[in-house]
């Protein structure tokens, strides 16, 4: 055997025990559905990297309430998940993680960074999920968590400074991993390490979809949803008032997961101290009448119409106003007359009689 | 798409009534995750959606869907767990 073929097998030898040694290169990744973490995963895996891919349930998503009360997309079909049709699209397992409940909605309300335009809470709400999944990272085995976050993108959470803050607050500093916009980052740790190759990472930044959509066309993915979808209620806007109403109300800051429930369905009215909430259809008359407890319930007698929650102590003037709203958005608006029925927390029952609200500038004006 | 597994096929049953999305596809997927390769899960949904769901949980996972069952009210499905990969 010559020198080079002593070296040649030593060199395959430790190329064989590399191999044995070498265990796989392990991330966790958060898959929203939309195509910038759809893009994310596949950037990842591409690299030969073992993802597994986590989508956090809130208890705040849009889909699911739409799916309870029966609503259907323009074109008639069934409001889909997006994260479960994304994971699909890439042909790799997605598991839900359940961040609903009590602490989560702490964070809600008590928000250390603010809220963003509406009821979003975007980077207390993110520095929660990456602890979450930092969790994840460490009882895994894994070297590092991405996401789809785009540098810029959005006005609060993806600026630089907030990007950075997410990181620390989180615990993840130098494991963060945002391939779409990495090579206008720090290097990470993984990067160092090489355990992620950095040139074939991206420089996305902006508002901008092109280079995404160019990417997606260069991956393969064409089926990925429209930016503007979403499935958070906390970044809709008629959530956000509603949301920020009550809060306005309750110096504790307080909430409970019903009162979530129902600041997402019906027409909400402010009354001075008292709220008025009227259904807007059968559905969610049925899906209102779980909540009646310790609010008072009123209804229309003798024509079809919604179920109507009051909360608060309203006095007389503000029950003949109530009363008049929601016998307007019954089928007795055209009526005269109305026969309106109260049931009060106390389980009094009370009977009107009333003319339909009939003036939709003062209605528009108790909107919330 | 074959037909419903007899009972002592069943493993376990997921009953997921009155829940949505996504939670009759989370019960599931903690539910498998606790089986054995090519146990076999009953789904039990009244969520609208989760046929469709479902469909994109066991094309991402590589589950089988071996059957399904449509009543005015009510989903069943049987999903029989992927086999092990290595």
């Amino acid at each position: 055997m010559t020198d080079s073929d002593v070296t040649a097998t030593k060199a395959r030898a430790l190329d064989a025990a590399t191999k044995v040694d070498k265990k796989p290169v392990r991330a966790i990744g958060l898959l929203s559905g939309g195509l910038d973490s759809m893009l994310a995963h596949a950037v990842i895996r591409a690299q030969g990297i073992e993802v597994r891919a986590v989508n956090f349930y809130t208890g705040l998503c849009i889909v699911e309430t739409q799916r309870r009360l029966g609503r259907r997309r323009r074109d008639g079909s069934i409001p889909a998940n997006e994260a479960l049709g994304a994971a699909a699209n890439l042909e790799m397992e997605m598991e839900f993680i359940d961040i609903s409940g009590p602490d989560y909605l702490h964070l809600i309300t008590h928000p250390r960074y603010g809220y963003g335009a509406n009821a979003n809470p975007c980077v207390d709400c993110r520095i929660f999920m990456f602890k979450k999944a930092k969790a994840l990272m460490e009882a895994w085995g894994a070297s590092f968590v991405f996401t789809g976050e785009v540098l810029g993108q959005r006005p609060k959470s993806q600026r630089r400074d907030t990007l950075r803050i997410v990181e620390r607050d989180s615990g993840l500093t130098g494991r963060l991993v945002r391939p779409l916009s990495a090579k206008l980052l720090e290097p990470t740790i993984p990067e160092l390490e090489g355990l992620l190759d950095r040139e074939r990472l991206f420089d996305f930044r902006g508002r901008s979809r092109a280079s995404q959509m160019a990417l997606a066309k260069e991956l393969g993915l064409t089926d990925y949803p429209q930016p503007a979808g979403g499935c958070c209620y906390l970044t809709d806007e008629s959530f956000g008032r509603r949301f920020h109403d009550l809060m306005a109300r309750r110096p504790e800051r307080n909430l409970a997961e019903e009162e979530v429930l129902l600041l997402a369905m019906g027409r909400h009215f402010r009354l001075g101290e008292v709220k008025l909430i009227v259904a807007r259809n059968e559905t969610e008359s049925v899906a209102f009448r779980r909540f009646i407890g310790g609010r008072h319930a009123v209804e229309a007698i003798g024509v079809n119409g919604p179920l109507a929650l009051v909360e608060g102590a309203p006095d007389e003037e503000a029950r003949r106003w109530i009363s008049a709203i929601v016998a307007r958005y019954g089928q007795g608006r055209v009526q005269a007359r109305v026969r309106v029925e109260w049931r009060d927390v106390t389980g009094a029952v009370e009977l009107r009689e009333v003319a339909p609200h009939d003036d939709e500038a003062v209605l528009a004006s108790l909107r919330i | 798409m074959g037909e419903r597994p007899s009972d002592g096929d069943i493993a376990c049953v997921v009953d997921a009534s009155g829940l949505f999305c996504p939670m009759p596809i989370a019960r599931l997927s903690a539910a498998l995750k606790e089986l054995s390769p090519g146990a076999i899960v009953e789904l039990i949904s009244t969520d609208p959606g989760t046929p469709g769901d479902l469909t994109a949980f066991c094309k991402a996972a590589r589950h089988t869907l071996i059957a399904t069952r449509v009543e005015p009210e009510r989903f069943t499905a049987w999903v029989q767990k992927k086999e092990r990969t290595t």
